[in-house]
């Protein structure tokens, strides 16, 4: 809960020097970010308006309308559509899960802070160790459930699968913790409360728990949609964007056209996938804000 | 019929025992208060009763059914925590009807237990709603109330199931002063329009003088005393109780009786009181304290007098001003004792050396040993 402060009115100088030492604090971190974001989102738009030569040696003008012209190509909208399709695969699931093994490990027992900190671990993997141990176990020449068809990386129909299960593994480990986090917040006496009113486990979890961990799944949801737009480690490693293209997410494509040909079409779609995501995320907030409760 | 009955219940935790043996009546309409300091089980005896701790030894009956393994939503009572305990995402209205939802009633007029049906549920909420003077409240969640609004919430719920017993663990302690005092008074006015059974704990003395029917003092584990305030107050069982109740509490005193033709006094170093002048020497002497017994003395501070030729001598140590009052620190052999006086006439200077006063009948006697009481 917010409280708004009447702001202290200064004469003159006082409030000039308040202003100088409030922007001397906000200053490195204003570095930071113009350096790492804004200096490349710029950069980015100036990119999307030039279109390079094959060996990047040269570039011309070409506008906006390289703009249009990317944004609606179907390399774009494929890429797009297979983004959406990773973040369906990977967001539910791997929330779930998550939610499943926190509520799980959210007990008084002995030896729990073992089983706590094995589905925590998965936090301190890469995604490259990630999607090597995925790629032993179903990479479709070599892995142990190479025979498991519905994830099979060398389907077309399936590939998207198997990436996504490492992503929704690797995850899991943050999604535990973070769950975890925010049930250990609600005071147990509402749990009592709930016992005495005669909830079951289940009632208890929709009615109670869920309701009150609301910022937190609301925080997850964000952040995981996020990773599986970003997802790219686990494409390139796995499959490499294949079989026949299937797997290509957007940042795959962006990378894949900006490196080393045609920084201006990445550029664009760059452009594109920041757009998008804000916009989820900006949508995901106006939708689940209403539905989340924020403590007393 | 809604007595709750202890009978030798054990509360362990692996090596630490919570609740040691406690034996205790609480009587159908009755408003019992567990008093005790912290750390003297009396949330753990409630939460056995509520269904929230398992029961390690003895039988515990609510009404004439034994409940040690019936489940805390089956066992007709209901509680008001500590913090309340509000669903911070539910409207008043939600909170109230929360005990309705789930479980299942025996309705007046039929026998078999049943889910209440909507209009039956919003019935009850708006009778305990009204009857809290909630109405005007009940669209808000708990964020949007006060302290004191929470408190009322808190109650509506425990008796919107119109449970057999209602179970309270301090739930004036997060009130401010002047408000705990208002809420003493709408407790006991609740109690007595709900004749219900009520068992109240709390570290609090002053709420448990003013609202108990009874009260059961614990100490370490183990019932120490119960009893109406007053005679709590009047006769403490022991040393603890005698200390634990009065604010300021009663001052104890080691010294020595001493039997003198045939009349018993306490020799305190610097003078003796006499005692119990309803107790003669030799009933003193049946119940095994002989002449030159060591004992602790007690006696409160109300029954404490400056008087001219007051059989014992002592020193002032100090003076407290309280406006309707004050309090008067004298030493008696290296002891403090605690004079009450009315703040009226003049003040005893710091260093004078008065003779002290007070009543046979006034006076406790203790065996220093197992603190309880003789006389």
């Amino acid at each position: 809960m917010s409280s708004e402060e009447t702001p202290v009115r200064r004469l003159g100088g006082g409030r000039m020097k308040d202003a100088l030492l409030g922007y001397a604090f906000i200053l490195p971190s204003l570095v930071i970010f113009g350096a790492f974001f804004f200096y490349p989102l710029f950069r980015l738009f100036y990119l999307g308006l030039y279109q390079q030569n094959r060996f990047g040696t040269s570039q011309r003008y070409v506008g906006p309308s390289q703009y249009t012209k990317v944004l609606s190509s179907k390399d774009f909208l494929d890429g797009l559509s297979i983004s959406g399709r990773y973040v369906l695969l990977t967001v539910p699931l791997g929330l779930v899960l998550g939610v499943m093994l926190a509520v799980s490990a959210n007990r008084r027992l002995r030896g729990i802070k073992i089983f706590q900190t094995i589905f925590a671990s998965t936090v301190a993997t890469s995604v490259a160790v990630a999607s090597v141990v995925f790629f032993v176990l179903i990479n479709p020449q070599v892995g142990y459930f190479r025979d498991v068809h519905f994830l099979s990386l060398s389907d077309p129909a399936t590939a998207l699968r198997g990436v996504a299960l490492s992503s929704v593994w690797q995850n899991l480990g943050l999604t535990f913790v973070i769950t975890l986090a925010g049930l250990q917040a609600v005071p147990e006496e509402i749990y009592e409360a709930a016992t005495l009113d005669g909830y079951g486990p289940i009632r208890r979890f929709f009615r109670v728990t869920l309701p009150l961990i609301s910022p937190t799944m609301m925080f997850l949801v964000v952040v995981l949609v996020v990773f599986a737009f970003q997802a790219f480690g686990q494409v390139d490693i796995l499959t490499g964007g294949g079989p026949a293209g299937s797997t290509e997410t957007l940042v795959w494509k962006i990378w894949h056209s900006t490196n080393p040909l045609d920084q201006g079409t990445g550029s664009v779609m760059a452009i594109g996938l920041f757009a998008i995501t804000l916009v989820v995320t900006g949508v995901q907030f106006g939708l689940l804000n209403r539905r989340v409760h924020y403590g007393s | 019929m809604s007595e709750v009955i202890f009978e030798g219940i054990t509360k362990r935790y692996d090596d630490v025992v919570a609740v040691d043996q406690l034996s205790l009546d609480i009587l159908d309409e009755e408003f019992m208060v567990l008093l005790g300091p912290s750390g003297c089980g009396k949330t753990t005896a409630l939460r056995m009763v509520a269904g929230l701790e398992a029961i390690t030894e003895g039988t515990l009956r609510i009404g004439d059914r034994v409940v040690n393994d019936v489940e805390a939503k089956d066992r007709d009572v209901s509680m008001v925590f500590q913090s309340y305990a509000l669903y911070p995402h539910m409207t008043v209205t939600k909170n109230i009807e929360s005990p309705l939802v789930a479980r299942s009633f025996v309705v007046d007029g039929e026998t078999e237990p049943r889910k209440l049906t909507k209009a039956e549920r919003a019935t009850r909420v708006h009778d305990a709603a009204g009857s809290l003077g909630l109405e005007d409240l009940m669209a808000r969640k708990p964020a949007a109330l006060s302290g004191g609004q929470r408190q009322r919430v808190a109650l509506a719920r425990a008796i919107v199931s119109r449970p057999a017993a209602f179970l309270m663990d301090e739930p004036l302690s997060n009130l401010d002063a002047k408000l705990r005092a208002q809420t003493r008074l709408e407790l006991v006015d609740l109690h007595r329009r709900l004749a219900t059974t009520f068992l109240y704990v709390t570290h609090d003395q002053v709420e448990a003088m003013t609202m108990a029917t009874r009260i059961a003092i614990m100490s370490e584990g183990r019932l120490q005393q119960v009893g109406p305030p007053q005679a709590v107050y009047e006769r403490p069982h022991n040393l603890f109780v005698a200390r634990f109740i009065g604010s300021p509490p009663m001052n104890t005193v080691a010294g020595r009786l001493v039997i003198d033709h045939g009349e018993a006094f306490v020799d305190l170093g610097t003078g003796r009181f006499a005692v119990s002048a309803s107790t003669s020497a030799s009933e003193v002497e049946r119940d095994h304290v002989a002449d030159g017994t060591d004992v602790i003395v007690g006696v409160r501070p109300e029954h404490l007098t400056i008087e001219v030729g007051g059989p014992v001598e002592a020193t002032i140590s100090g003076v407290e001003w309280l406006g309707h009052e004050r309090h008067v620190m004298c030493e008696i052999s290296g002891t403090t004792v605690i004079v009450r006086q009315p703040s009226e006439g003049p003040a005893p200077h710091l260093g004078d050396r008065v003779r002290l006063g007070a009543l046979p009948h006034e006076m406790h006697l203790f065996d220093p040993t197992t603190t309880e009481r003789l006389n």
